[in-house]
């Protein structure tokens, strides 16, 4: 039972890990190499796209329009974001300036010549052969490829999450102490009553037997 | 429009949940550290008893009252200054 509880806590704990690297935004520092807009086919990795209502259009098979951005990163390796408004609800970025974005990367486009580095801000995953893309969500231009600006949105995040976990560790122990503890203690002490009780009627019960059997 | 109101729902939702929490929450301590208060001025009658029930009934009436509207503030205030800042430094930074 020990195995399984400890199995399954290490379960959540990569759970909410992954979670939080997925929804998190990350800063790379990167050169783009190009913009454009492709029509994608939105399958089983729909859960990685945005919702249906952000405005991109879709037609009834299922493909829809996207916009996105190719980068090199200072090592060499390509990388592929898109570039798309997110959803009211989640995540929680209330990006809806896609095409702002996406003027601004098309006038930060240069070639391994002249190189042009910008810091982009995403979120998500690249996971190839799946065809899912992080999104996008601000970019601005650095010095060179070895600046590395802070990742103020994620730090603020988790120190909020961390905030919220103590509240809701001492309203957790609140209410122990004023509600479970107590009741437990009422408990306890019923159940030593009715024990009690239980004792005496034997003792009855064992002297009225004596008395019938003559016993004193 | 829909995902607008959807989003409202869902704020709407998850502040009441809060709301509820940490009125509790706060109802709770109050308690507490007015039971606290009576021990430490009747310290021969400490531990529980109709008398500390009743000085803690008569001290908590109009907490309640006096407590919601700040409350009621700050959980709207909260999410809404939240989003509003994600707004701007996503989308007009």
């Amino acid at each position: 039972m020990r195995y399984f509880m400890t199995g399954l806590g290490v379960a959540f704990g990569i759970a909410v890990f992954l979670f939080l690297d997925y929804a998190l935004p990350s800063k790379q520092t990167v050169r783009i190499a190009n913009t454009y807009n492709r029509q994608i086919e939105i399958g089983a990795n729909g859960i990685f796209f945005a919702a249906d209502d952000t405005g991109t259009a879709q037609n009834t098979t299922g493909r829809r329009d996207v916009l996105f951005i190719d980068v090199v990163r200072p090592n060499g390796k390509v990388r592929v974001y898109r570039n798309e408004d997110t959803g009211w609800v989640w995540p929680p970025y209330f990006k809806y300036n896609s095409s702002t974005l996406q003027g601004r990367a098309a006038d930060l486009v240069s070639n391994r010549n002249d190189p042009l580095w910008v810091s982009v801000t995403s979120y998500g995953w690249r996971i190839d052969w799946l065809s899912v893309y992080p999104n996008a969500v601000s970019i601005r231009q650095v010095d060179g490829p070895d600046a590395r600006p802070v990742n103020w949105g994620a730090q603020i995040v988790l120190v909020v999450i961390g905030l919220l976990l103590v509240l809701i560790w001492r309203m957790w122990n609140q209410f122990r102490e004023r509600t479970i503890d107590p009741a437990a203690r009422s408990i306890d002490q019923a159940w030593d009553r009715a024990d009690a009780r239980a004792d005496r009627a034997r003792g009855r019960i064992g002297r009225w037997w004596a008395g019938l059997t003559g016993r004193k | 429009m829909a995902a607008l109101f959807r989003l409202g729902l869902v704020i709407l939702l998850i502040e009441a949940i809060f709301f509820v929490l940490i009125w509790l929450y706060m109802h709770s301590t109050r308690r507490r550290s007015l039971e606290r208060e009576w021990d430490r001025r009747h310290p021969d009658r400490r531990g529980h008893s109709a008398e500390r029930r009743e000085f803690v009934r008569r001290a908590m009436s109009g907490y309640g009252g006096r407590i919601r509207i700040p409350l009621f503030l700050l959980v709207i205030v909260v999410p809404f200054v939240t989003i509003s800042t994600i707004i701007i430094f996503v989308n007009y930074r």
